[in-house]
């Protein structure tokens, strides 16, 4: 028992400072995102196809800042399933595996030496990590509508994000939307992190 | 005034997962607000009035709109979905409010006990110590902003700039300065850990689970009723 405590602390190089930055920075990543979509969620048409899009650009410095200063693999992983915890507890269990998997893809884009120090292969994975974001509640029409209808939500709703979310035109505007957003918000995170944290020496 | 009841973390946790079941599936008003009546009383019982005072407010605001507009919203800038999730993050939030600000400690010595992962255990304990103050770290750097008149949307991204940046460098202390009192209480020990609480599932523990239970299968059964 003991080596195996041991080794889950010390195997992927993640120590208990590390876990405190993914912990903190996924605590303020998720409020900013429960205001922000409880703001917006007055306009349905907002929240079902520039929700995801307006989250990308806000969240990418938090989420660069917390990949830079921990700069050990599984930090894409461990904030992913932290969203799908949420989103389960949330939403409904039915839509965490959507998120498990593309957690499984945002690290999968990280494999490599010094990937977390490396913007590109950041703003990649947050890139994946915004795009499921955004996708979910297309999933949930796509893949989950039986359950989706079970959770009591309104046949109008129903109907809405079906006439949306099945229009190509519409889904595409939102994922591409949303992997700009994405990457032009991890370019002001690097221009953020060159101004503020390089110089202040709290990122290398 | 009657001291409040202390449930032991497993106990929390059987309850978040019988509301998120029901969160699921109850699709009935009148079931749904009784669910939420249920939770006020489950808060108030550790000593979570105000909580659930704010919260029940909240989903009985967005529960009378929907009573005036007949469940078809108010408008389109405040459409039935918009109601029906607040009614529901509502319900989990109150479900999820007794985890809050917990000490570390005694939710990493309850994570052992459960034999959870330390790479899941230990981010989830520090999300759950900081989540409470993350609202007070916006509200300061806004009252800081606003005294100097830097909070304009004419320049968005500067304005961007001026809340995130102090936010994250206090985040950042925060953090280090958390895992630093970890680190010294031996978390990362690989040892056998002890908590100062003692970590015991005891007869209300038990109690609040087989309620629990029993409240998700009646309100289950009630919903079948008026689904005929």
């Amino acid at each position: 028992m003991v080596t195996k405590d041991k080794k889950v602390v010390d195997a992927k190089g993640l120590k208990v400072k590390d876990f405190a930055t993914i912990g903190i920075f996924s605590a303020i990543m998720l409020v900013v995102f429960i205001a922000f979509s409880m703001i917006t969620g007055v306009s349905l048409f907002f929240n079902m196809i520039f929700n995801a899009v307006c989250i990308a650009f806000i969240l990418a410095p938090f989420y660069v800042y917390m990949s830079m200063k921990v700069h050990k693999p599984g930090v894409a992983l461990i904030y992913n399933l932290i969203h799908a915890l949420l989103v389960g507890l949330m939403m409904g269990p039915f839509m965490a595996p959507w998120f498990i998997v593309g957690g499984i893809l945002a690290e999968l884009s990280m494999v490599g030496k010094d990937s977390y120090k490396n913007i590109v292969r950041i703003g990649i994975s947050w890139a994946i990590t915004s795009l499921v974001r955004a996708t979910h509640g297309m999933a949930e029409i796509w893949f989950f509508k039986q359950a989706y209808m079970a959770s009591g939500v309104g046949e109008e709703q129903i109907a809405m994000q079906t006439q949306y979310y099945t229009s190509v035109p519409w889904v595409l505007l939102s994922s591409v939307a949303t992997v700009v957003m994405a990457i032009l918000g991890c370019m002001l995170a690097n221009r953020l992190m060159n101004k503020h944290f390089r110089k202040s020496g709290l990122i290398k | 005034m009657k001291k409040a009841l202390y449930f032991d973390f497993r106990a929390k946790i059987v309850i978040l997962l019988l509301t998120m079941l029901l969160v699921a599936l109850i699709t009935s008003n009148i079931v749904i607000y009784t669910i939420l009546s249920v939770l006020a009383i489950y808060l108030i019982l550790q000593g979570k009035m105000w909580a659930a005072v704010k919260m029940s407010t909240v989903a009985l605001v967005a529960a009378l709109f929907k009573y005036l507009s007949f469940g078809q919203g108010i408008t389109v800038l405040m459409p039935d979905m918009f109601l029906f999730i607040i009614t529901r993050i509502m319900l989990m939030l109150m479900a999820a409010y007794p985890f809050m600000g917990m000490p570390p400690g005694e939710a990493i010595a309850v994570f052992k006990k459960m034999h959870a992962p330390n790479t899941f255990a230990l981010p989830v304990t520090f999300m759950l110590r900081f989540m409470p103050t993350v609202r007070g770290e916006f509200s300061g750097v806004f009252a800081a902003l606003r005294l100097r008149g830097l909070l304009s949307i004419r320049r968005p991204l500067r304005a961007l700039e001026y809340m995130i940046v102090p936010v994250m460098f206090r985040a950042s202390r925060i953090s280090e300065e958390l895992a630093a009192s970890a680190e010294a209480r031996g978390i990362a020990n690989p040892g056998r850990h002890t908590c100062r609480r003692e970590i015991v599932f005891r007869k209300t523990d038990i109690a609040v689970c087989v309620l629990g239970v029993v409240f998700t299968a009646g309100f289950l059964i009630w919903q079948e009723v008026l689904n005929g």
